[in-house]
């Protein structure tokens, strides 16, 4: 191959960030016939969650993998996909983030080359006990991170922030009655022997963006550019894709394997949720306006490109 | 010159910076893995690494357990809690040969069902065993060895960092695997408790045997051992009953410590400086070599030395016995220069389903592998267990510890012979319980 | 004993020794914050059912200043564990010169370290980063890391001088 490029990832190789990774990496190598060969560096060996956006920077590694929610306050724009707006599959939500992004460019990407851009699935309630109501939530202990603990908090139960690590421990010990996430990790974490009440709340998605070196995008043949930039909308869709379908086989595993129970938040009980979460958007508008961002504008586009790509 | 050849060639000179150089092992590892990177890919990528690694490594929130755990044993060390503990152990067991080895091994088991990790055990179990053993004329190559390989239970014993982190690498129930490693942890202390008997067999000055006792003095003695066992026992309990986290439970323990021996009236200021300087400079020199750890392993993973191994034990056309030992094979000489948690975490995506794909029970491997490379942590030349034993015995060489530890290899082995003829040693417990 | 050379080691060791001693004394302070923030929280949760937002955060800032405001202390006393079995074996004249080598090379490493974890607090600043469960900046426990390897830095250069000079501690 003519370059050889690498490519960072911090969650281990078999979670979805990988996956697509992997799947990215192939499509490059093929579709540039062998110009461009990608190394790839699961499982934080080259660069962790927390460094992998001052590294690729830096040019530790040439792409990287990175969780927006790693970063508060670095990407006042973007961080609009961690505000609760109801995204209900990562397709719809990753395609459009995607799109935001390719349309508006904000500059605080202006450091790096995206390569592309996809969001966890939506994060719903594993739980201990059944939950059917915001009543039954009260002053409950449940593991979240980043803007699902902001959340818990608003709708009256207590987020517990603590290293994935250390949730199966600390939820076999009663330390956390649940945890609220995508359901991938029912069986990825192996959550479902724990939890058996699933409760469908869709609060929000992580968004993701795959970086890459300005220097070394930089120095790529035009050709090699082309492929690179043309498979960014299409991997936000396959990533999308893949996780939904993750999700339903996850479902299917927990209920044949533990006999888990899924049911959907009531809907009178989910506007409520609503009502109470606008004050977390309302947060993230003042924010990114003092950052010169257009807030208003960029959240009713959000809101129309859900409404194109969700139903 | 290949990448693989790069990342051969790095541990070669880690190997000659280490003995030749006698550069400090935290600081040597980072420093090859730096230049080894830089090399690799480039410096101003190896530059951003060094900026950001420590960091990370030092502000690691799992690794809080460490300072919290040893405090904890500094407190009971600096107010004499220990002194009295062992003069009750000694009181009881003292007449038979090696008595006291063999309660800091059953000392070192018990304080491993409370801690997660074979450093805090080796901090701790050192500050309060050496300096007893060494009073009642026992030979250091014989304490610090036991205290070495006693401390390693910390990770085979539940709760285990080294578990949950195979476990939620994996998609294991880490339930299950506390569970399975239960009886691997008790036969391996057995063993460990018969390689005592049989070193003092062999060398009866090592352990010389103490006066009789009598029943009065041994019921007298006992108090000695209550504040220990209270202290031992509000820990032990409050994990197991689910009120803290481990890094809380070194919290706990240091509060209740402070408060037993504020009451008692043993903590002076004097004692709580010197505890707590003593914990710094432990737990600053366990946090440099993991912070070494890591920068080395990301030398290794650029220069795919780890991923490279891995293929090349999958590929080969051997039975499946034959891999399984190769792949033991690589753990001990990986756990020889590297640190375990770094080696599990670069190596257990890529050997787990070749074990997988072999038809061996997951929980079975997970426990393995766990004793292969904890076996690493006290063999030479990077014991990280036997180090931290080695800065609490600064008049014993590094190399006489490592002698030590070496009579207890066969214990070592004898255990992984056993797991790997009688599965069921395994299985049982988790498949009879759940 | 008086030429530059020694004047030059006395005054390093002077304020290496003050630096470590204040650091150290800093890093017990925050080791003391440590058990009182997680005590806090256990009870916290235990009693009013209300944790502390933030401890697994903090703990593991309050962590970061505990290790390395202790690197100087710890080097002061050998305390970072080498391997020494070969000591002693090589004529004393060459055991000098590697201690003077290795000492400099670890003095060269952690002002890298210190310098780049500096720049990484800058860069911290300048994109605005904030911690990721509370939402404050944190750039300050950085910079005293970098701050903390800066003083180790001085130590090692220290002891790499002393070892050229053949300086020992005065009685
Ligand atoms: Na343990
Ligand atoms: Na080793």
């Amino acid at each position: 191959a003519e370059v050889s490029l690498s490519y960072a990832n911090f969650p281990p190789a078999p979670t979805f960030p990988c996956i697509q990774m992997e799947r990215w990496a192939k499509e490059v190598e093929t579709r540039t016939a062998g110009k461009v060969d990608i190394q790839t560096y699961p499982g934080s060996t080259l660069l962790g969650a927390k460094n992998m956006w001052s590294g690729v920077i830096q040019g530790q590694a040439d792409i990287g993998c990175i969780s927006l929610a790693y970063q508060p306050g670095v990407f006042p724009m973007m961080s609009v996909f961690e505000q609760p707006v109801g995204f209900t599959s990562a397709t719809a939500a990753s395609v459009s983030q995607w799109e935001l992004y390719a349309k508006r460019q904000p500059k605080e990407f202006a450091r790096v080359k995206v390569l592309t851009m996809f969001t966890s699935a939506p994060s719903n309630i594993m739980c201990k006990k059944p939950i059917s109501s915001l009543d039954d939530l009260k002053g409950l202990e449940i593991r979240a991170s980043g803007g699902a603990s902001k959340v818990l908090e608003l709708l009256g139960a207590t987020p517990v922030s603590m290293p994935a690590s250390e949730a199966p421990e600390a939820l076999q010990k009663g330390l956390i009655k649940g945890i609220l996430s995508s359901f991938d990790m029912l069986k990825d974490f192996n959550f479902a022997e724990h939890l058996k009440y699933q409760t469908v709340t869709n609060f929000v998605v992580y968004p993701f963006a795959v970086i890459m070196n300005l220097d070394s995008y930089n120095a790529l043949s035009p050709d090699v550019k082309k492929v690179l930039d043309e498979l960014g909308a299409e991997q936000a869709e396959w990533t999308g894709k893949y996780l939904d379908a993750h999700v339903r086989e996850s479902i299917e595993w927990s209920k044949n394997k533990y006999g888990i129970e899924v049911a959907q938040l009531p809907a009178a009980e989910a506007a409520k949720a609503k009502q109470k979460l606008t004050v977390m958007i309302d947060g993230w508008k003042t924010k990114a306006e003092a950052k010169g961002i257009a807030a208003d504008d960029v959240l009713a586009e959000v809101l129309a490109l859900k409404a194109k790509y969700d139903h | 010159m290949s990448l693989v050849t790069v990342g051969i060639l790095g541990i070669l000179a880690l190997l000659a910076i280490l003995f030749l150089l006698r550069m400090p092992v935290g600081f040597a590892m980072g420093i090859v893995g730096f230049i080894g990177f830089a090399h690799v890919i480039n410096t101003k990528a190896a530059m951003g690494m060094l900026g950001t690694e420590l960091w990370q490594v030092f502000s690691s929130y799992g690794l809080t357990v460490i300072p919290l755990f040893i405090f904890m044993g500094q407190i009971c060390f600096q107010c004499g809690v220990n002194k009295r503990l062992y003069k009750a152990a000694y009181t009881w067991t003292g007449q038979v040969q090696g008595g006291l080895a063999m309660s800091t091994i059953l000392a070192c088991a018990g304080f491993s069902a409370i801690s997660g990790s074979n450093t805090a055990t080796a901090a701790t179990m050192s500050t309060v065993a050496l300096p007893e053993m060494k009073k009642y004329n026992y030979n250091d190559t014989l304490s610090t060895g036991a205290v070495s390989v006693g401390a390693t239970l910390g990770v085979v014993i539940p709760p285990s960092v080294v578990l949950i982190i195979i476990g939620l690498q994996t998609g294991q129930s880490i339930a299950k695997l506390f569970w399975a490693s239960i009886i691997p942890g008790m036969l391996l202390m057995l063993l460990f408790l018969l390689t005592v008997h049989v070193i003092c067999r062999r060398h009866p000055d090592w352990a010389p045997a103490g006066p009789r006792t009598t029943w009065g003095e041994k019921i007298r003695s006992l108090p000695g051992s209550i504040e220990m066992l209270v202290l031992f026992g509000l820990v032990m309990g409050g994990l197991f009953a689910g009120l803290f986290t481990p890094s809380e439970a070194g919290a706990a323990g240091s509060a209740i410590a402070l408060f037993i021996s504020l009451v008692s009236r043993q903590l002076t200021w004097k004692r709580f400086v010197l505890a707590i300087s003593d914990t710094l400079r432990t737990a600053c020199m366990i946090f440099m070599i993991v912070a070494g750890a890591v920068l080395f392993g990301r030398f290794l993973a650029v220069t795919r030395l780890p991923f490279e191994m891995a293929g090349w034990v999958a590929s080969l056309d051997i039975p499946n016995f034959v891999v399984i030992l190769v792949i033991c094979l690589i753990y001990i000489i990986g756990g020889a220069i590297m640190d375990a948690l770094a080696l599990l975490l670069i190596t257990i995506p890529i050997f787990f389903p070749v074990a997988q794909a072999m038809g061996y029970d997951p929980m079975w491997f997970a426990v393995l592998v766990t004793i292969v490379t904890t076996m690493g942590a006290v063999t030479p030349p990077v014991g990280v267990t036997a180090f931290i034993v080695s800065s609490m015995a600064p008049g014993t060489p590094i190399q006489r510890i490592f002698k030590g530890i070496s009579y207890f290899m066969v214990a070592y082995l004898i255990c992984i012979g056993l797991l790997m003829l009688f599965p069921q040693l395994v299985l049982f417990l988790p498949a009879h319980i759940h | 004993m008086n030429t530059p050379m020694s004047t030059v080691i006395q005054l390093l060791d002077a304020l290496g020794r003050f630096l470590s001693r204040f650091l150290l004394i800093a890093g017990g302070v925050m080791l003391t914050a440590m058990v009182a923030l997680a005590c806090a929280n256990m009870f916290m949760r235990g009693a009013m059912s209300a944790p502390i937002r933030g401890t697994y955060e903090l703990m593991g800032f309050f962590g970061a200043i505990v290790s390395a405001f202790a690197l100087a202390a710890t080097q002061m006393r050998k305390g970072h564990i080498a391997l020494t079995m070969l000591a002693g074996k090589f004529p004393p004249v060459v055991d000098r010169y590697i201690d003077a080598f290795t000492n400099l090379a670890c003095a060269a490493f952690f002002s890298l370290i210190a310098w780049k974890t500096c720049a990484y607090a800058s860069s911290l600043i300048e994109f605005g980063e904030l911690s990721s469960d509370l939402n404050i900046p944190f750039h300050g426990f950085v910079y005293a890391v970098a701050f903390g390897s800066a003083v180790l830095a001085l130590n090692l250069l220290t002891d790499c001088l002393k070892a050229l000079a053949d300086w020992k501690e005065p009685t």
